[in-house]
């Protein structure tokens, strides 16, 4: 079988959780047997591909190629450039010949790409990776005014956005769906996903809900992290101060600024006995109200916090290994959180907020979850673990990790497995259920 | 030669021709003037035109010399043919107008003139001055034809230091004057252009308390007159031809007095801002819901509608070419205000199969490099034969359509408003063979309009009708009923025949359409333009069907916000309705007006939906006379 895995960006050059993911399936592939070809197309800038051409290759490699798409519209996810999205398709198609493709976002590419690729005869899967399609709202279903949305409709998406009418969010919501319709298999990599999109309109058959895979470099350095404990993350450690490690972007949906009131409101004795180190940056937010806001709010608690800044993914184990928990305390819903996953395999507990994908996640047996968006739930639960000196059990974190290790591969067998029965369907273009989906989405 | 047609001029706001016909044909009872420029028609029979003594200077004079008996080489009678009619504000300076003289046998003379001014050196002539007095007059403006009965003399405006002009601002084909008054109001000035086009009497020029002392503006000079600073004054000089003033003359009348003197010319430079005016006049002669109908057409609908230049547009082609074997279905879609809609157009591509072609009639140059710049990016996404229209102006939507319809190329039309989404197909396909069948059947033609949602699945449109509305001074609207209702409750027949139907949807033959002349373009930027089509179709012989389907939405009202101010979008929309009123109310009002049957196979139980009883026109819909339905 040839698969041909799509990307909104290569995670070396943008190193974001689905372009993670992407890359992660990928690289098992490679390994698979039954797989006789498989590609990795990614978005990337015309200047990042540095030559005039719509392609090129990642550092020269054969199976990473760079593509240069057209813009895409920023409200219906179309692209602008709908005549080059085509000849883009047409030329993967007959340089990779794949007979799957997996893309893992629309964004960058266009939602047309599902159809073009049906099109083409080519078996469609595409892995959701947060609620783009539902939310207009960086696809996040943040309600602009800070709140958390549960369900969206043309009416109340209106309210978001008071320039955008109602009947646009219709048209676009029509648009999307009925391209949708081209995929042949969805993949949701939590629960929480899923059901959003099912209330949203897709078929309960149609979605499989399989955690992402993740990178393999990373998981062999982490044996080495855990197993035989080199002096780098003993060097690391903090042997007087418990240490909370924040692993993410530094924007306002990762819930940066509550973990950083949280601390300022922590008792004085509790404040001196934790550390709280920040691995990530603000990359897209500087000078802005969320900038100044937090850099106000670092003030007060810079005898607490270390910031490490930017991490690359191969680092993530021994960086979390230093921590003795990590906390995830995201104002959005998020998806599945890879930060989670990390930590599984660094055999680090969790401090998530209690909400969709994070709550969906955690294992009740070790991890702890505070009110989601409430800094005054989360200083207390801090005060608590420091006071009650919690400590998960450090024999089911090694179990739990090496469960996560192993649960990789029935990860990549159930996408092998989707793939295969695709193969052996007939393609839905043209087919009358397709018709039908397309009407009824 | 037996007719000769000389001169074509606005004097006014008035449409006058000066025609000369053969004296032994000028008994022909059916002999007739007639003016046309792109499909607009007037027409005025003979006994109404005003002759014209034979010694009429500035015409042809036939004599052998002075002193000799006149002898006539041909004795011709001259006329002055007066088009006062509503419809002369269709006409455009811009573009020639086709003059015939038409008798009984056949046209006498036809010549293509263009709509010129009148110098006013020509009211020197006491012969055609008289002949245009008589021709005011009789159009109804006494106090222009007053003016004309006097010795004509013009003074260098210093003369005139009374008037002080404030503000000019163009709108349209209206040109807003204000200005101030020394002493008191003058009950016997006149603003008049240059090129005698526009005349404005006294009585259209308001009067109001300068704003500055706190005063209100008000359009009545009463209890202003004698202000010390004496009054602001407010003026809109109009030409039907389009055909903005940029030279005036104020002109003092009085009627104890032995002349009209003309004080100018004055030249004005005013800026164009639709909004301003629209402002302005509000000021000076109040809401346009609180005037009588004859200051609406003169004060209002100057800045309001559109200048009638004849309609062009560019045209472009998309997609595979038709298959001209088959039978097509053309849907028409205009667009104004965003690009945005673009999106729905791309989605119906989609979903349509063969035997559709697209008109898409881009009405708005500020969106056309949006449109074209989507559509080329993506030309390989095109599937449906598609004609892409550049208008070079903005037409409104029943000129845009009409403009359509000349380009497409189906026996039946779907017109459709850019912000409706198909989601489903097949109403349209029912639709397109039910027109069909019927003309193979010679069954009476059909227009038919769909059921419509919004976007939360609500009734947009289920069929219009025209109850008296006091928003509107009591005048009939085109209402939709059940408007916002969910639409699970909508039961009953997939066919209903209605009143009218809206033509943000609507199907019909190319040829009904053609027949009727396509939307009249007399209702300004999109209003009543649907129901009109329908109550003339229905004059015609045609019935009015709304096909009850799911799947179809429109989006309503999101192109016209482009337009801006709200009130200014009301005035529009009232302007319209007292168009449609003054045309159909006496037909409405009959009580056999719309021949409308309940079909037979309402089942038992179930509640019709277009059945509710609120006035005579509802009733009428319960007439049980003989049943129809669509096939």
């Amino acid at each position: 079988m040839r698969v041909l895995i799509l990307s909104h960006g290569h995670p070396d050059l943008s190193p974001g959780g689905g372009e993670r993911a992407a890359y992660s399936l990928f690289q098992r592939l490679k390994r698979a047997p039954k797989v006789t070809q498989v590609v990795f197309a990614a978005y990337a800038g015309s200047e990042t591909i540095g030559h005039d051409a719509m392609f090129g290759s990642f550092r020269g490699r054969p199976d990473e190629i760079l593509v240069a798409t057209p813009p895409v519209d920023g409200f219906t996810f179309q692209s602008l450039g709908y005549d080059v999205l085509k000849r883009i398709v047409s030329d993967l198609v007959r340089s990779v010949r794949p007979d799957i493709v997996h893309i893992h976002h629309f964004i960058h590419w266009g939602v047309e790409i599902f159809d073009l690729f049906q099109q083409a005869g080519v078996r469609v899967v595409f892995t959701l990776h947060e609620f783009a399609a539902i939310c207009a709202q960086f696809g996040q279903m943040v309600k602009s005014n800070g709140r958390l949305c549960h369900v969206a409709s043309p009416g109340e998406c209106g309210l978001c956005f008071p320039s955008v009418s109602a009947g646009k969010f219709f048209v676009r919501t029509t648009i999307l769906k009925s391209l949708l319709a081209s995929v042949d298999q969805f993949i949701a990599p939590s629960e929480f996903l899923k059901e959003r999109y099912i209330a949203w309109g897709l078929g309960q058959d149609q979605v499989a809900v399989i955690e992402n895979l993740l990178d393999r470099s990373g998981m062999a350095q982490n044996r080495n992290a855990t197993g035989q404990g080199p002096a780098q993350a003993q060097l690391m450690a903090d042997v007087t101060r418990v240490v909370f490690g924040f692993f993410a972007q530094i924007n306002p949906f990762k819930g940066y600024d509550v973990l950083l009131e949280a601390i300022s409101l922590l008792p004085e004795d509790v404040r001196r006995q934790v550390t709280f180190r920040i691995h990530g940056e603000n990359q897209q937010y500087r000078d802005t109200p969320f900038h100044e806001r937090t850099d106000r709010l670092l003030e007060d608690v810079n005898d607490a916090v270390s910031l490490i800044g930017s991490y690359r993914g191969e680092d993530v184990f021994t960086l979390m290994a230093a921590c003795d928990w990590i906390i995830v305390p995201s104002i959005w819903w998020e998806n599945s959180p890879v930060v989670i996953q990390e930590a599984r395999i660094a055999g680090r507990p969790l401090i998530c907020a209690n909400i969709g994908g994070m709550a969906e996640k955690i294992d009740s047996r070790t991890d702890l979850l505070f009110p989601a968006r409430s800094p005054g739930a989360l200083a207390e639960l801090i005060t608590r673990i420091i006071r009650q000196r919690i400590k998960p059990n450090a024999q089911l974190l090694g179990d739990l990790a090496q469960a996560r290790l192993d649960a990789d591969e029935t990860h990549f067998a159930r996408h092998e497995a989707i793939y295969e029965r695709l193969l052996q369907q007939p393609s839905a273009w043209g087919s009358e259920t397709r018709q039908v989906m397309r009407s009824t989405l | 030669m037996h007719a000769q047609i000389d001169e074509l001029f606005e004097f006014g706001g008035v449409l006058l021709a000066l025609i000369r016909v053969a004296a032994p044909l000028c008994g022909d009872p059916a002999l007739c003037c007639r003016l046309e420029q792109d499909g607009a028609v007037l027409l005025v029979p003979r006994h109404s035109w005003a002759e014209i003594p034979s010694a009429a200077s500035g015409l042809e004079q036939n004599q052998d010399g002075p002193g000799r008996r006149v002898i006539p080489v041909r004795r011709m009678r001259a006329y002055l043919v007066a088009f006062a009619d509503e419809a002369r504000r269709q006409f455009s300076a811009t573009n020639p107008v086709i003059v015939t003289v038409q008798a009984t046998s056949a046209a006498l003379n036809e010549r293509a003139l263009s709509i010129s001014g009148l110098a006013i050196a020509r009211l020197d002539d006491p012969v055609l001055k008289e002949a245009l007095r008589a021709a005011v007059q009789t159009a109804g403006v006494p106090a222009v034809a007053a003016a004309l009965d006097k010795t004509i003399k013009v003074e260098a405006l210093e003369r005139f230091n009374e008037v002080q002009v404030t503000g000019t601002i163009l709108a349209n084909a209206g040109l807003v004057l204000t200005g101030r008054i020394k002493g008191a109001v003058r009950p016997n000035m006149h603003i008049v252009s240059a090129d005698l086009r526009s005349w404005v009497p006294p009585f259209l020029i308001a009067y109001h308390a300068r704003s500055h002392d706190g005063a209100k503006p008000g359009a009545s000079p009463e209890g202003v007159a004698q202000h010390p600073d004496g009054p602001d004054f407010t003026a809109v000089l109009s030409a039907t031809a389009g055909q903005v003033a940029r030279e005036v003359y104020f002109v003092e009348a009085d009627p104890a007095g032995d002349a009209t003197v003309f004080y100018g010319p004055l030249t004005v430079n005013g800026v164009n801002d639709e909004q301003q005016a629209f402002r302005r006049v509000k000021e000076a002669f109040g809401p346009i819901q609180s005037l009588p109908r004859a200051l609406v057409q003169h004060v209002y609908r100057p800045i309001l509608a559109r200048p009638k230049t004849s309609a062009r547009a560019r045209r472009f082609t998309f997609g595979p070419p038709i298959d001209e074997a088959e039978p097509l279905v053309s849907i028409i879609i205009p667009f104004y205000g965003d690009a945005f809609f673009l999106n729905c157009a791309s989605h119906l591509q989609r979903l349509l199969g063969p035997g559709f072609e697209m008109i898409l009639v881009v009405d708005d140059p500020r969106i056309w490099p949006r449109v074209y710049g989507q559509l080329s990016a993506r030309r390989s996404s095109i599937v449906v034969p598609t004609v892409l229209l550049e208008c070079e102006d903005n037409y409104g939507y029943a000129r845009a359509n009409n403009l359509g319809a000349m380009a497409a190329r189906g026996d039946v039309l779907v017109l459709m408003n850019s912000d409706i989404m198909v989601v489903d197909v097949a109403a349209l396909n029912q639709a397109a063979a039910a027109i069909r069948g019927r003309r193979q059947a010679r069954e009476p033609e059909a227009i038919i309009g769909f059921s419509l949602l919004f976007e939360d699945d609500t009734i947009q449109h289920v069929g219009m009708e025209f109850p008296r509305s006091p928003l509107v001074g009591d005048m009939r609207l085109a209402d939709h009923p059940l408007k916002g209702l969910p639409s699970a409750l909508l039961e009953g027949d997939e066919g209903r025949r209605v009143p009218a139907v809206t033509g943000a949807l609507m199907a019909l033959s190319s040829d009904l359409y053609g027949t009727l002349g396509g939307f009249d373009a007399a209702y300004e930027r999109g209003d009543f333009e649907d129901a009109d089509l329908c109550l003339r179709a229905q004059q015609s012989g045609a019935e009015i069907w709304v096909h009850v389907a799911p799947g179809l939405y429109h989006l309503e009202r999101q192109s016209i916000r482009a337009m801006g101010d709200a009130h200014l979008r009301e005035a529009v929309t009232y302007l319209n309705c007292l168009t449609f009123n003054a045309r159909w109310d006496a037909h409405l009002s009959e009580p056999s007006a719309t021949h409308i049957r309940v079909p037979a196979s309402q089942a038992a139980g179930r509640r019709p939906i277009t059945v509710r009883k609120r006035h005579s026109l509802q009733a009428a819909l319960h007439h049980p006379a003989s049943q129809a339905r669509v096939d």
